[in-house]
């Protein structure tokens, strides 16, 4: 039984649950969806029983659709096409093959890390909000709005003041530069000119007074605790503007934020997630976000947690008897 | 009539695959990307999964009065280098010119402690915006 792992070629934190996976002996299948269709064949023909069977293959192995014991959806590559392509024979083209390439497996009964689907669905942070608070997990005051007015009574309401946080990825290009929109605490300045508040849906939470951060990384039943403390002013807005700041703490994970992430794992469908915490003075944990494709392996290296052993632990075991 | 194509919503009476052909008159006036890049469905998260694919880049940013409060705020940052690397097909991993896996050559096995450059300004995310969501293609 194989595991498959969709990834890019250059993926370091792959590369370690490759040589992990083949040092104990467990078949591996890694893949890039950028190979296809032009080096990735996908040979798949339902059967009598509604299974899906045939083979995926590049130039150098192949496996067995029915020998899949797990597939890891790590940040594939998009489909590559011939050059040749019009923009509407590429777009059909790359529709066929997200139908096609991406139908066949999500059909197939394995373990996903994690499926595309449930990973996609949990991508939606108005909905991580819901969910951790039904599941037990202190969140902050968050207002989603395109209203001005909506957004200022928000924010003239909370004395301890506010931060604008991305509901999705934070980065654009502009003028050929990388532009990163970290989280934003707002000064009373900001809160006079509001504008552009009603040029989309924008979220603003209650600003936490943290004494430092967590990002718990589940793994299956396993969780890793890693405490994040912020060594700069801008790090302790967000902890992602200043990397060199942090330091890094491998804790026991509380019992009510296991308890809390547990549902939260089984809610939302998700094998792997990192989710991320403020800490207060009053040491309330109070769930930010979760990623379903979060990064760990720095983590990893800065604290020994073995992250790497416990998703190896998981694809191994896979989801066939 | 003067018809024109649009790109809005994937279904209607004259809908045909993604593509809307609407009366010129009723056209949106707000300007729309095309359903590969936006997605069908703006409220589903299975279009989400296949949103965003396409690098999208502006030359600068646009008016204040209309660009995202989010963004005003946004600062510049150097774009993470993506280095070229050789793939072993054989043992499935990166690896450099001399054929060593580049894990062993970034010293992983020797100092734990190493900073690796798994993260991202974004990291946590689903990905940078320029990354694609699922199983689409980049243009």
């Amino acid at each position: 039984m194989t595991v498959v792992i969709f990834a890019e070629k250059a993926d370091i934190p792959v590369d370690a649950v490759v040589r992990e996976l083949t040092a104990r002996s467990v078949p591996v299948f890694r893949a890039d969806t950028s190979w296809f269709p032009r080096s990735l064949v996908l040979e798949a023909l339902l059967d009598g029983d509604g299974t899906w069977t045939g083979i995926l293959a590049t130039g150098h192995r192949t496996v067995d659709l029915g020998a899949i014991r797990s597939i890891w959806s790590r940040h594939p590559g998009a489909f590559s096409f011939a050059e040749g392509m019009t923009d509407v024979e590429r777009a059909y083209a790359h529709r066929e093959a997200r139908l096609g390439l991406g139908g066949v497996l999500a059909s197939l009964n394995v373990l996903w890390v994690n499926h595309p689907n449930r990973s996609a669905d949990a991508s939606y942070k108005p909905l991580q909000l819901a969910v951790a608070t039904r599941c037990g997990l202190f969140t902050a005051a968050t207002v989603i709005t395109n209203s001005l007015e909506a957004a200022r009574r928000f924010a003239t309401a909370i004395p301890t003041g506010v931060v604008r946080k991305s509901l999705g990825p934070n980065t654009v290009t502009e003028g050929g530069a990388l532009t990163v929109a970290f989280t934003h605490r707002l000064t009373s300045t900001d809160l006079a000119d509001l504008s552009g508040v009603d040029a989309t849906a924008t979220q603003l939470q209650r600003w936490v007074s943290k004494v430092y951060e967590a990002r718990v990384v589940c793994v299956g039943e396993r969780m890793f605790t890693i405490l994040i403390r912020a060594g700069s002013a801008v790090s302790r807005v967000d902890w992602r503007a200043d990397y060199p700041s942090l330091s890094y703490e491998w804790v026991d994970t509380p019992p009510e934020i296991e308890k809390g992430l547990r549902a939260y794992m089984t809610m939302m469908g998700l094998t792997y997630a990192a989710v991320d915490f403020a800490i207060d003075a009053d040491q309330r944990w109070i769930f930010l976000e979760s990623n379903s494709a979060g990064q760990y392996f720095w983590l990893e290296a800065n604290t020994g947690a073995p992250i790497t052993h416990a998703l190896c632990d998981v694809l191994a075991a896979g989801a066939h008897p | 009539m003067i018809l024109k194509r649009s790109w809005g919503h994937r279904s209607g009476p004259f809908g045909w695959d993604g593509f809307v052909f609407r009366l010129l008159s009723v056209e949106p006036r707000g300007a729309e990307w095309p359903p590969e890049v936006c997605g069908d469905n703006p409220l589903s998260s299975a279009s989400l999964r296949y949103s965003l694919s396409r690098a999208v880049g502006a030359d600068g940013p646009g008016p204040h009065e209309t660009r995202p409060f989010g963004l005003r705020f946004a600062q510049r940052a150097p774009a993470p280098v993506r280095p070229e690397v050789c793939y072993c097909h054989q043992r499935q991993v990166a690896v450099d010119d001399v054929g060593r896996p580049l894990i062993e050559r970034m010293g992983w096995e020797e100092d734990q402690k190493k900073e690796w450059e798994s993260k991202t300004y974004s990291d946590g995310d689903e990905g940078q915006e320029e990354d694609t969501w699922g199983w689409e293609e980049e243009h």
